[in-house]
């Protein structure tokens, strides 16, 4: 039996994508099929700008960058082109060849780039796409050089199919993903891309291989890319160098930015505009002035800036309003309190003689503390004193210089996306939510640890059940904390006190055996700080303990079973808030009179 | 010192409203503060006054001239200085050119000296002088915001929220600075959370939810006041109570 | 050995040349966060115009660049919230640009063939605009992210470069270089104007390192890309920063143009490579840090020079290939600094 809210669909964005695709689809066969030849070739370059550019797209949305993708275009192109013509593969299967080194080529600028930092990744990744199609031009022998590669056979899949049927086929293709993509963006590993574009860090900590992730998509986008070079050859039947250089890729990225990259369909929109600006602009300038070329690309260059200084999100951003919200429906059964902590005993972390270098400095000095099942522990002191640095040496974000630590039984993981499952979970000084998403998926985004859903599923639909059920924990974690009345609201628009509140929803998720809070209380006024303490203790009586940084005295003497004070770097006091406030060291460090 | 008098004052972002036709008045001389929960607005007001969010309608008025839609450095021109709650320091340069780019629009010899009136004030800071602004301590941090709007000699000086991720010793130090540059005659608009310090250094007190006035009145009038207390000033008394009703259940 | 050196002079020329692009595109990074990709064409339109003004026109681009800045006068002043004595003063100022302008183009149209002034009145016309496009293309989009400030800036380089055809058309234009000859050092010839490429590149690039280092306006500018706000909050005008970026930018791209002109005949597709070249310097260096950058642009132009000799088809796919094991060493041993 299924329950009542599964059945009315949480969302409607994502359907949206499947039904506009299929319209969208339908019209376009319409096309094929009723237009002249010319519009038809129209028609198939868009829809292959357009898939190339999807792929791009999602590269962006991850946060990453490929100023040479006409470069993986052009390696799927080329490489169909000579397993068809010089191996007598069957165009068919000479397509996966295409794809196949495409993919391969990102795979090697992946491993070689991952390590850049900063603005050298995009650097590196315009070199290799000059470079690409430089060597296109000068392997003569094997690519035709610059008179180019002929006699490419064609690729017909049914008999008597011609190239109306071959506009149909790209553009299935294409609204098939792109309305994939589109409901990849609101799913289990959607939530994780965006967060990987904003707080990467962040991201690991909730179980997601950042690195493994990003590389991924990566691949993906070239793929695709050499996908479009592959069926751009079989239609054209001819290749040469110049569609796959340095122009081709500003090209593309004109098409993405302008369509908007921040969804997949504008990739549709940037590739579809671009073709009408350019041809509106050659019949009717050319025609105006009588002259061609420059006067167009100064007319598009304008257009161009217009667009993107009214719209920096992209015509996208423009229609986005015709498109319907995310929200997702309160469930209407209660999700119980104990799902949201695992039980453990004895002692969940142990800090042993833990001491901390940096550049000479001794941040941590013999520091040593446990803190164990079921118990609230309060870690106090001066700003500088090391707290922080305790925190990440705990969590396993610092290797400590000395000493040893032991969470949940064992050492830190050596990989921080582990520590949800070992039953870890914390929140930020800084507060970090992913600013695209609404508060809801925030809270869902903790839960990734425990999903299984990956790409395949989030595209297709098939993740129906788990999303409901992450969705369901979601709404109680956000009541729990008293702010489900926010669950719609972009996460960007919240005050900073509400934003603490809803990472504390969001640790909440991956069902923490101890919880380790950094500054929850920051911004909050007394009411909210005591929902805050309440939260905490019934946390700790369901089975869960709680570390907790933090200066609000209010909170720290009311809420918490021990104390320890930290003071540059050295164990200060420890012991019971009673003790603690009264002891004349922490008085004279920390508290004041 | 100016008068200030904010009249039917509208604030938004996009399409959102967040502060709806505010009255408010400052007289020279005074410390008040502006108390509110989270998302009441407080930080939108400061930035509205500061000309970081251009007011959609209302005035304005400081020493009798309206300067509501003025650039941000305009109005830094005509005195008002604003620590903002991030605190928005240069980060990567160091502590001296922090300050020294707060007195921008000073000549070099009166900036000297108002650098020696802020080290005086901070003595962390002149320790620190060369450190670049990131590597400092929260506190410190803050000490530095705060001595960064004092370089720009100002008449109204607006503190957003100043104590947040302070430790008490701290944020007594720096309410104390404000107590020591109130006496000396600063106009002070003061945005924090904890209500029970704020209003032992306030004269007044206005209360802010959800983008409008519901309370305000003399500081002592107000830490009084019944309903305040319930939600911004409890103590120890109501954690227990808490404590007790969970553990009943 | 002799071959060598002469491509290791060649290299080191372009290299200078490569430089001051570089350092425009630094300069603007520095202060707006935009990765200009039009930088090239300052380099064109500088060029273009210094070989019309010797060749006796009137400064192509000054109407353009008066007419802009006196569009933009006009539209402050009517939407200042000011009185009347603050608008007046703001109009009053951008007449005198537009004064000076219009004076050093005439004084190089009376007197056609003057070097110095051609020179001067095409730097001054090329760097006004940069204000112009600047309040046009990159203030309005202050908070758009960095890659759609990119495209952006894609954009600008179309109108540039249709413009530029448009009013120069598609013919090279000669032009004589500062000083015909050159002396010989040791086994090696070094044109004279090869030495005014270096010698005025390190000038400048000396001036602008003293100016933003220095001076508390040159360290204002820098804040202001830092943190905006915080550079607003000290009363530092953040939009008055970016257009003066934007035509030292202009500016030092343009004389980069002239200098280069006598040596590849000034022509309207000239800056597209060279702006490449110079951001590919740029960011060897760590586009942040000039004086590295100044190692990455000799760098490539030695290495241009050098594979142009041996491997001509090939020269650009060494330069460009060349750059990934260099960031590769670089990120190792001495990474970007995080902004």
């Amino acid at each position: 039996m299924r329950p009542k809210w599964l059945s009315t669909g949480s969302v409607d964005a994502t359907n949206a994508a499947w039904v506009t695709g299929t319209v969208v689809f339908g019209a376009i066969c319409v096309a094929a099929g009723a237009l002249p030849i010319y519009y038809v070739t129209l028609l198939i370059v868009v829809g292959l700008t357009a898939l190339s550019a999807s792929g791009l797209t999602l590269l962006l949305i991850s946060g990453q960058v490929s100023l040479g993708h006409a470069a993986y275009v052009g390696i799927g192109a080329y490489a169909a082109a000579i397993a068809a013509r010089d191996f007598g593969v069957p165009p068919l299967f000479a397509l996966p060849v295409g794809i196949v080194c495409a993919g391969a080529a990102a795979v090697l600028v992946g491993i070689v780039t991952l390590r850049l930092k900063g603005h050298f990744l995009p650097l590196a990744t315009l070199a290799f796409g000059i470079a690409v199609s430089v060597i296109f031009t000068a392997a003569g022998p094997v690519t035709g050089g610059a008179s180019g590669l002929s006699q490419i056979p064609p690729l017909t899949l049914l008999p008597g199919a011609n190239d109306r049927a071959y506009a149909v086929l790209i553009w299935l293709i294409l609204l098939v993903l792109a309305a994939g993509f589109s409901r990849l963006l609101h799913a289990r590993t959607g939530r994780a891309i965006a967060a990987l574009r904003s707080h990467g860090e962040m991201a690991e900590v909730f179980g997601v291989d950042v690195a493994r992730m990003k590389f991924l998509i990566f691949v993906i986008a070239a793929m695709l890319a050499g996908l479009s070079g592959g069926l751009y050859a079989f239609y054209f039947k001819f290749l040469s160098p110049a569609p796959f250089g340095l122009t081709a890729s500003i090209n593309l990225l004109i098409a993405c930015i302008l369509g908007g990259a921040v969804h997949p369909f504008g990739a549709v929109l940037g590739a579809v505009a671009v073709m009408v600006l350019e041809t509106l602009l050659q019949n009717t300038v050319a025609r105006a002035f009588g002259l061609s070329g420059h006067v167009e690309m100064i007319a598009f260059g304008i257009i161009l800036v217009g667009v993107l200084l009214k719209w920096p999100g992209g015509i996208w951003s423009a229609v986005e309003r015709f498109w319907p919200t995310f929200k997702v429906i309160k469930p209407e059964r209660n999700v119980e309190l104990a799902p949201f902590v695992r039980q453990a005993e004895g002692e969940l972390l142990t800090l042993q003689s833990i001491g901390k270098n940096f550049d000479g400095l001794r941040a941590l000095d013999n520091v040593s503390f446990s803190v164990r099942s079921r118990e609230i522990v309060g870690l106090i002191g001066p700003n500088g004193a090391g707290k922080s640095t305790v925190f990440n040496i705990a969590t396993g974000f610092l290797a400590p210089t000395d000493g040893t630590v032991a969470l949940m039984g064992g050492a830190p993981p050596r990989r921080l996306s582990d520590l949800p499952a070992r039953g870890v979970a914390r929140t930020f000084q800084h507060v970090k939510l992913v600013p695209n998403l609404i508060v809801i998926e925030n809270v869902a985004f903790g839960g990734f640890s425990q999903g299984r859903a990956g790409i395949f599923s989030g595209m297709f639909g098939l993740d129906r059940a788990e999303e409901h059920a992450v969705f369901a924990k979601a709404w109680r974690a956000l009541e729990i904390v008293g702010l489900d009345s926010l669950a719609d609201k972009p996460a960007s628009d919240l005050a900073m006190g509400q934003a603490r509140l809803v990472e504390v929803a969001r640790a909440l998720m991956s069902q923490p055996s101890i919880l380790l809070l950094d500054e929850p209380a920051a911004g909050l006024r007394t009411g909210e700080k005591l929902k805050l303490a309440g939260l905490l203790q019934r946390l700790k009586r369901s089975g869960t303990s709680v570390l907790l940084v933090e200066h609000d005295m209010d909170l720290v003497m009311n809420c918490v079973d021990r104390l320890i004070v930290l003071d540059r770097g050295r164990w200060l006091a420890s012991g019971e808030p009673e003790e603690i406030r009264k002891n004349s060291d922490v008085i004279a460090a920390y508290l004041g009179a | 010192m100016p008068d200030l008098t904010v009249e039917g004052l509208n604030l938004g972002y996009g399409g959102a409203t967040v502060i709806e036709n505010l009255d408010l008045r400052l007289n020279a001389g005074e410390l008040i503060t502006i108390l509110g929960a989270n998302g009441a607005g407080k930080t939108t007001l400061l930035n509205g006054i500061m000309g970081l969010v251009r007011p959609r309608a209302g005035r304005v008025v400081l020493a009798g001239r309206d300067i509501a839609g003025l650039a941000p450095e305009a109005i830094v021109h005509r005195g008002i200085a604003l620590v903002p709650e991030r605190r928005e320091l240069f980060g990567t340069l160091p502590v001296e050119t922090n300050l020294r780019l707060g007195g921008y629009r000073r000549s070099a010899a009166e900036a000297a000296r108002t650098m020696e009136k802020v080290y005086a004030l901070f003595p962390i800071l002149a320790e620190r002088r060369r450190q670049k602004a990131a590597t400092l301590s929260g506190g410190e941090q803050q000490m530095l915001a705060i001595g960064r709007a004092l370089m720009i000699n100002p008449q109204l000086l607006m503190l957003d929220e100043p104590s947040i991720g302070l430790a008490p010793l701290i944020v007594r130090d720096i309410l104390s600075v404000i107590g020591r540059l109130k006496s000396e005659g600063l106009t002070i608009l003061l945005v924090e959370q904890n209500a029970r310090l704020a209003l032992e250094v306030a004269d007044r007190g206005y209360v802010l939810e959800v983008g409008r006035i519901v309370l305000e009145g003399p500081s002592k009038q107000l830490a009084a006041d019944e309903r305040l207390s319930q939600a911004y000033l409890g103590g120890s008394s109501d954690y227990a109570a808490l404590r007790d009703q969970i553990d009943a259940t | 050995m002799e071959t060598a050196l002469f491509l290791l002079v060649d290299g080191i020329t372009s290299g200078a040349v490569y430089g001051l692009v570089a350092l425009s595109l630094i300069l603007i990074y520095t202060v707006t966060r935009v990765v200009n990709i039009a930088q090239g064409e300052f380099v064109t339109l500088g060029a273009l115009s210094f070989a019309s003004i010797l060749g006796g026109a009137f400064a192509p681009l000054a109407p353009i660049a008066m007419a802009g800045i006196a569009i933009f006068s006009v539209a402050d002043a009517v939407t200042l919230k000011a009185d009347l004595g603050a608008r007046f003063r703001l109009v009053a100022g951008r007449t005198v640009w537009i004064a000076l302008i219009a004076a050093v183009s005439t004084a190089a149209w009376a007197n056609p063939g003057s070097y110095t002034l051609a020179a001067i009145a095409a730097v001054a016309t090329t760097a006004a605009l940069g204000p112009v496009l600047y309040r046009l293309s990159v203030e309005p989009a202050a908070d758009a992210s960095p890659i759609v400030l990119l495209i952006i800036s894609v954009g600008v380089y179309m109108v540039l470069h249709g413009s530029a055809v448009l009013i120069w058309g598609a013919e090279p234009k000669s032009v004589p270089p500062i000083a015909a000859g050159g002396i010989v050092l040791g086994p090696v010839f070094v044109a004279y104007q090869s030495l005014w490429i270096c010698i005025l590149s390190l000038a400048v690039m000396a001036g602008l390192y003293l100016f933003s280092e220095r001076t508390v306006t040159g360290q204002a500018i820098q804040a202001a890309a830092v943190n905006r706000v915080g550079a607003q909050l000290c009363g530092i005008p953040v939009s008055w920063a970016g257009q003066l970026s934007f035509a030292l930018s202009a500016a030092f791209s343009a004389l980069s143009g002239l200098l280069l002109a006598p040596l590849v005949t000034a022509h309207y597709d000239m800056g597209f490579t060279i702006g490449l070249k110079g951001f590919v310097g740029a960011a060897l260096g760590g586009i942040v840090e000039y004086p590295t950058a100044l190692i990455g642009v000799v760098f490539v132009g030695a290495v241009e020079s050098f594979s142009a000799y041996n491997v001509s088809s090939f020269k650009d796919a060494v330069v460009y290939l060349l750059v990934i094991p260099i960031l590769l060493w670089r990120n190792a041993f001495r990474p970007p600094q995080e902004h």
